[in-house]
């Protein structure tokens, strides 16, 4: 009897607990009930969703800053807005199939491919990985020609999703994307200047292709995805003959890698690092790399600052 | 292609690095593992270098070095492990199970709180490709504790690993020598980790001492068979990584465990193929 009651106990316990938990969960939501609600896969689109929605649209970003969106363990809080979400942008070019995290979510979200999720890279013609040529290089958004048909592709699946709104959206987009060219040309023009024997991006992951494409550079690496970083002596070799055969004055690091391999190629070819990049992520709120504009104008400045060298 | 591999060696520090350390790493978990194995422990190993991350996480949070956090949480789960080990009656391997995956559990949930701008996971995946010169003089430091604590305390650690209740009524304290080798084997595990990765750390410790262990009987030649063969292994590993371009830690783990199946089988004494001759020998004596 005694052992009875204190299960019966323990069962009340356990559903005052939950019940308490749903209850603070609810008043959170109300807040924002009228707003569209958007899920984005990491914090670049959830950006670009808020430049584009402004107040119409609350978003919600699944991977936080500074993690790697290839392998992510969603958590039940990415589960809950995804499944509640009107629209959930993804980057896709492979970006999100490392562990077939996206995929697995999307399906216990019982979501459907354009019509529930979209691809914001629909609109950009891919550059292949040159180790598996099956596979496309997912790093599209480090172009910002690329960065403006993903801001119009989230405007044209706002607008399609909340008609209502479609003005509000025109004119927010236009904005944005106008910001972004006038970057895109500065930056190309400064680029011109940079000597053809220094024209060598170096960086740990082959994330620059599309990158050093649009800014007339070459992109060398140490291996060309992240999942390769169990490295064979080769990759470390084919980099330093590279680097060693060119002018190049000076390295560079993504945030979001280890950085022990880079700092091994730094001595092995007695370079300077010369400054973090952005790639997969932005930085953390109050740093200087906070928004897709600012992490890509960081990105151009450091590298063009640090290529004249 | 041998020649290619020291023109290698003499053009790339990356590969001096990687030969130097995993040499060391060799040496180290050689000596130690003899230790650990005989002990039955061998999965202790394994458990230190998966219950370090929360210290890892937590030294993150407070910007301090990776390898204060990760030793103080390796030996305190190698205290843990003996404490449950010893007052309840479940086994040391259950004990490990519990501990070890409770801390990486506990690590996962401070590394969602640390919101690390890098993948703090890399640090249970080193690469020997990347080691640092810090980490290799690290490395080296800890080879040296090792080489003297086992030195000076040979005869002890000999005797509690053969017979505890022998050098229990010499009036020795079993536990603290008992937490002396936890706190080496965590040294090794913490320091290796950095560098060469966990897969690796494992192999190293397990590997070599095994093999030493099914060639001879007597500790000396034991523990100085095993850190021959962690050595081996980690120079003819990291020549066929370098020549068929492989990935190095992989190819180093692998070598050990070519040495130890050579051993299981061809041993002169423990051999499998002695052991089958002997019982044929045995079945054809009783027929006769």
């Amino acid at each position: 009897m005694k052992h009875k009651k204190i299960i019966f106990a323990g069962i009340i316990g356990l559903l005052l607990l939950a019940g308490c938990g749903t209850k603070n969960n609810e008043t959170t939501d109300t807040k924002d009930s009228k707003k569209l609600e958007v899920v984005a896969t990491n914090s670049i689109i959830a950006d670009m969703v808020k430049e584009v929605g402004k107040d119409e649209v609350s978003v919600h970003s699944i991977v936080p800053v500074g993690t790697d969106p290839h392998e992510y363990e969603p958590l039940p809080e990415d589960i809950k807005k995804a499944s509640e979400a009107e629209i959930v942008f993804y980057n896709g070019l492979n970006l999100e199939t490392g562990n077939g995290w996206f995929d697995k979510l999307m399906e216990t979200a019982k979501k459907k491919e354009n019509e529930d999720y979209f691809a914001v890279s629909k609109e950009v013609e891919p550059i292949h990985l040159t180790g598996n040529s099956k596979q496309e290089d997912p790093h599209a958004w480090l172009d910002i020609s690329n960065g403006v048909l993903y801001a119009k592709q989230i405007q044209s699946v706002l607008s399609e999703k909340n008609p209502s709104n479609k003005d509000s959206y025109r004119k927010n987009a236009e904005a944005y994307i106008k910001k972004l060219k006038a970057l895109d040309a500065s930056a190309k023009e400064e680029f011109a200047d940079i000597p053809a024997e220094k024209k060598l991006l170096v960086t740990s992951e082959g994330a620059f292709k599309y990158f050093s494409k649009a800014y007339d550079l070459t992109a060398a690496y140490i291996w060309e995805i992240n999942t390769e970083s169990q490295g064979t002596p080769e990759q470390m070799k084919q980099i330093v003959e590279k680097v060693r055969a060119s002018k190049v004055p000076s390295l560079f690091v993504e945030t979001s890698v280890d950085k022990r391999s880079m700092e091994r190629l730094a001595k092995e070819v007695d370079l300077p690092i010369y400054s973090d990049l952005y790639t997969d992520s932005l930085a953390k709120k109050g740093d200087p790399g906070d928004s897709y504009y600012k992490m890509m104008k960081w990105n151009l400045d450091k590298i063009h600052e640090g290529l004249m060298e | 292609m041998l020649h290619d591999f020291f023109q290698g060696l003499v053009d790339y520090q990356f590969l001096q690095n990687a030969l130097l350390t995993s040499i060391m790493v060799g040496i180290s978990a050689g000596v130690i593992g003899s230790f650990i194995i005989l002990r039955g422990m061998s999965l202790m190993g394994d458990a230190i270098s998966h219950a370090v991350l929360p210290g890892v996480a937590i030294s993150y949070m407070l910007g301090s070095s990776y390898i204060i956090g990760a030793t103080f949480f390796g030996i305190f789960s190698a205290a843990l492990i003996g404490f449950v080990g010893k007052h309840s009656r479940l086994k040391n391997d259950t004990a490990i199970g519990i501990v070890f995956s409770s801390f990486f559990a506990l690590g996962i949930i401070l590394i969602s709180f640390a919101r690390s701008a890098t993948d703090l996971y890399h640090i249970l995946f080193g690469n020997v490709l990347a080691v640092r010169d810090s980490d290799m003089y690290l490395t080296a430091i800890v080879m040296v504790i090792v080489l003297l604590a086992v030195l000076l305390f040979y005869k002890q650690l000999k005797l509690t690993s053969f017979a505890p209740t022998m050098a229990q009524s010499y009036g020795w304290n079993i536990g603290v020598i008992n937490y002396g080798l936890m706190f080496l084997l965590t040294l090794v595990a913490v320091t290796s980790l950095q560098t060469v990765g966990t897969i690796l750390v494992i192999a190293m410790l397990i590997t070599p001492a095994a093999t030493a262990y099914q060639l001879t009987n007597k500790l000396s030649v034991m523990v100085g068979l095993s850190t021959l063969f962690g050595v081996l292994s980690a120079i003819i590993g990291l020549y066929f990584s370098y020549s068929y371009n492989l990935p190095s830690g992989a190819t180093i783990v692998l070598t050990a465990a070519v040495f130890f199946i050579a051993a299981f089988l061809f041993s002169p004494s423990k051999g499998l193929i002695q052991q089958l001759r002997k019982d044929a020998r045995s079945a054809a004596s009783s027929i006769n």
